[in-house]
């Protein structure tokens, strides 16, 4: 599997995990797509720094080669499975009653 | 100082983020529990999804862009940190906005959601 398929894979994966399993519903909220602009505004202030100081080198035959600056397009539909099922569990968890 | 490039980003991260939890008093760190559970069904996944990443050569890491810690899987130590630093800063951005704005986020208990009854508040 290459990045780009694991990364589309990833971004299904938390649609359905936010819709269908966990059904804490977050892509419906404003209060999630508000904070989701604002966390992927510095991911591309800081992604970009890292690919372009060279922290990261990528396989050309793992990515389709389309980047934002320097980062692969993938690096993005990474981020946002990370960002928002992070967001997902912490309501999730509150949901139940822990530290709500 | 080159090796403290990655630390750097993490760095800058954290301390973006901090007022959030000191001067929004947005109580994420200190809801330490809920925190931890979060993190508990985030990070092993994406630390695995590295490894594995990593293993089939999507991408690898200059290390001289690192302190030069290097775990088992083949991961910088900084590389784990991400998966601590960015799950946290993500919470502490939803938690900001739900502050900031009175916007639900879905964890209010039944019958408390700002916006009036019946109506999902907060939705685009």
């Amino acid at each position: 599997m290459t990045h780009t398929a694991l990364s589309l894979v990833a971004v299904a994966a938390t649609i359905v995990l936010d819709l269908f399993v966990l059904r804490t519903r977050l892509l419906t909220r404003a209060a999630y797509w508000t904070a989701y602009v604002i966390v992927l505004a510095f991911q591309l202030v800081t992604n970009e720094w890292l690919t372009s100081q060279g922290v990261f080198r990528y396989d050309p035959d793992a990515i389709l080669g389309w980047r934002i600056g320097n980062a692969p397009v993938e690096d993005f539909l990474y981020g946002f499975a990370l960002v928002t099922q992070s967001m997902i569990w912490w309501v999730w968890w509150g949901r139940r009653g822990v530290e709500r | 100082m080159r090796e403290f490039t990655y630390a750097a980003m993490l760095g800058f991260v954290v301390l973006v983020t901090l007022p959030l939890e000191l001067l929004l008093r947005v109580r994420v760190y200190r809801r330490v529990r809920r925190l931890a559970l979060t993190m508990l069904c985030v990070v092993p996944l994406f630390v695995a999804w590295d490894v594995l990443a990593v293993r089939l050569g999507h991408w690898s890491f200059d290390l001289s862009r690192t302190v030069g810690l290097v775990l088992p899987g083949a991961l910088p130590v900084e590389e784990v940190l991400f998966f601590l630093v960015v799950p946290v800063a993500s919470v502490l951005t939803l938690e900001a906005v739900r502050v900031a704005r009175r916007w639900p986020v879905g964890d209010e208990p039944p019958g408390d959601e700002p916006g009036g009854a019946g109506r999902d508040g907060g939705e685009p």
